[in-house]
């Protein structure tokens, strides 16, 4: 069972991997418009001369039947190239080795915060339901979730950094040349704001899907039966409700990553920090595609093997279902 | 008794704060005229602040915010039920057949709409947009392409529900068209679920056209708050400290979400009731 599981989750992985290999590679050649201005990524493929443009076409093997340039892209691709920026004149995927470490200093930090303040706080509310924590606690999150990420940021910025001046602009680091301890102390200090923006922006859907998890599971025998032996709350919450509140959590958790990932994207490019949100608003305005596409496929591959981790994750933790793998 | 009522009671005045706000916006939407005390392309002082005769103050060039406001509810709204709409329809169509079709075609189906709802919808709208680069329609399609799919998954459950309910296996029995049990038997009873779906699907939908104008995705002629919001913070809206310019469209659309939210989750109720389920936050 959990195996047959397992297999059609890894499957249904492999087929949306190439799923998006596929639509990467036939989005610039099928959306109206001359493929090679889509492909190299400038605005206007007039402003170029005929000589330049017959290299590109050679170069990107456009002259070639659709079905060699698909093998030609593949070949790219598994050697680690994602396409020729003109813009930053290298090669896509080492622009963005550069900035997926700082967009994942970010995100990564604002993944873990709001999963434990979800994992928690949901729980609580849903263990109470209907008192006052919990009202207070659920209303407060669906206001939040109603504001904009973007809206969100701003507010953020302007009451903390303009306003009372507590916290930097943005960037990463202070201009100084710090080194050691006070830097990492300055890359903590300039982090707050974002990280914040991204967990009240994620936040509120775990905390909902947390909530209702646990006030379903606290209407079962087994919870009633706990609190009949006289049980604390501590230990009914810790011993019976954690365990099976975990396996939704942690598939949650899986697909929430590309959520805060494209919700970095907003934060980054109002707290101007350099990384995949950035490199994404400016291949807007530079209409750069082999960027912007880059990106998506980026985002998507990881997308795609979180969720396919936390299914796995899923299966090892519950007993029930390794057990059987073995029987 | 009493808690009952008091819930009766709140349920209702939330229900009405949504609906007053979304009344409002909509009267914007249809007769911004009438509504809007300046004329939005009549240049007064620039970076003028909240006062009686321009009660948002005035932006970079002059135009009355709030009349531009208004101005730009249209299209805003427009964008969102529209997407919505065509989201609706597809998702639907989609989790109908999907929930109906047996073996792989169903299994693959299934596969399709569990694909999109996994890839990030900002990122592949950001790429389609940025190709389409263009007018409004463009933008509707593309967040249309990625609405869809919440309402095909709710479908397909109640679809496949109804599927093993006795009288859709009557009907089988006595020989009734495959087309004819799905779409007259069948789909009447998967329009409510749909029809909650999609107050939530309006809701996204006007949510990722903001942030696509605020990211610069799409038609700049058009005004929308997001666009409005991509002018004023391009355009030192932050540096200058022009608060009201910088933050008045995403409080529109903070209202706007709230008011669906609100209305959203007495669809929900309702529906709750009829089933004997219970409701999102109940």
């Amino acid at each position: 069972m959990s195996v047959k599981r397992f297999f059609k989750t890894a499957i249904f992985s492999v087929l949306a991997l190439a799923a998006v290999l596929a639509v990467n590679f036939f989005l610039p050649r099928l959306m109206p418009g001359d493929p090679l201005g889509h492909l190299i990524g400038a605005d206007d493929v007039g402003a170029i001369s005929q000589e330049q443009y017959d290299e590109y076409y050679k170069m990107l093997n456009l002259d070639k039947p659709m079905g060699e340039q698909f093998a030609q892209y593949l070949k790219e691709i598994f050697s680690g190239k994602m396409g020729y920026s003109i813009h930053y004149g290298r090669d896509v995927a080492d622009v963005i080795g550069e900035k997926l470490p700082r967009t994942l200093q970010v995100a990564l930090p604002a993944w873990i915060i709001s999963a434990l303040l979800a994992f928690f706080w949901g729980t609580l509310a849903g263990y109470k339901k209907h008192r006052a924590f919990d009202r207070i606690s659920t209303g407060a999150m669906v206001a939040a979730d109603t504001v904009p990420t973007f809206l969100m940021a701003m507010l953020l910025l302007i009451v903390f950094s303009y306003e009372l001046g507590w916290f930097p602009f943005g960037a990463l680091n202070s201009a100084a040349d710090l080194d050691g301890a006070s830097m990492f102390a300055d890359r903590l200090y300039h982090l707050v704001l974002p990280v914040l923006t991204l967990v009240i922006a994620s936040t509120p859907k775990k905390f909902i899907l947390m909530r209702n998890v646990t006030a379903k599971a606290v209407g079962e025998k087994y919870i009633i039966y706990a609190k009949a032996r006289g049980l604390s709350d501590m230990s009914v919450l810790c011993r019976h409700i954690f365990p099976n509140v975990g396996q939704p959590f942690i598939s949650m958790l899986g697909t929430s990553f590309g959520k805060i990932l494209s919700g970095s994207i907003v934060v980054e490019m109002i707290f101007s920090i350099d990384g995949m949100g950035m490199l994404v608003s400016r291949g807007i305005t530079d209409m750069d595609f082999p960027v912007l596409q880059a990106a998506l496929m980026t985002i998507a591959f990881a997308v795609i093997i979180s969720n396919l981790a936390a299914d796995a994750i899923c299966i090892l933790l519950d007993p029930k279902q390794r057990l059987e793998e073995g029987a | 008794m009493k808690k009952r009522t008091a819930k009766k009671a709140f349920q209702i005045l939330s229900l009405s704060i949504g609906v007053a706000i979304l009344l409002i916006f909509l009267l914007f939407a249809i007769a911004p005229k009438a509504f809007a005390p300046c004329d939005p392309k009549h240049s007064y002082e620039a970076f003028l602040g909240i006062s009686v005769e321009h009660i948002l103050g005035t932006n970079n060039l002059g135009y009355d915010i709030f009349s531009e406001l208004v101005y730009a509810t249209r299209s805003t709204l427009l964008a969102g039920l529209l997407a919505a709409l065509i989201s609706l329809v597809t998702g639907t169509l989609i989790g109908l057949l999907s929930g109906y079709a047996k073996g792989v075609v169903g299994e693959a189906m299934n596969g399709v709409i569990n694909f999109f709802l996994l890839i990030p919808m900002l990122p592949l709208a950001i790429v389609i947009g940025a190709y389409l680069d263009g007018g409004f329609m463009d933008i509707v399609l593309t967040i249309s392409l990625i609405g869809w799919c919440s309402t095909a998954r709710a479908v397909r459950a109640k679809t496949i529900k109804l599927k093993s309910a006795p009288f859709i296996k009557i009907m089988r029995g006595l020989g009734y068209s495959r087309a004819r049990i799905l779409f007259c038997h069948i789909l009447p009873n998967v329009l409510d679920v749909a029809a909650a779906k999609f107050i939530t699907t309006v809701a996204s939908c006007i949510l990722l056209e903001a942030t696509l104008g605020f990211l610069g995705v799409g038609s700049k002629v058009e005004l929308s708050w997001g666009v409005m919001i991509n002018y004023a913070y391009r355009f030192g809206g932050l540096a200058r400290g022009a608060y009201n310019w910088l933050l008045a469209p995403g409080v529109c659309i903070t209202l706007l979400e709230l008011a669906f939210y609100f209305i959203g989750s007495f669809a929900e109720g309702r529906l709750s009731v009829v089933k004997g389920g219970r409701s999102v936050l109940e």
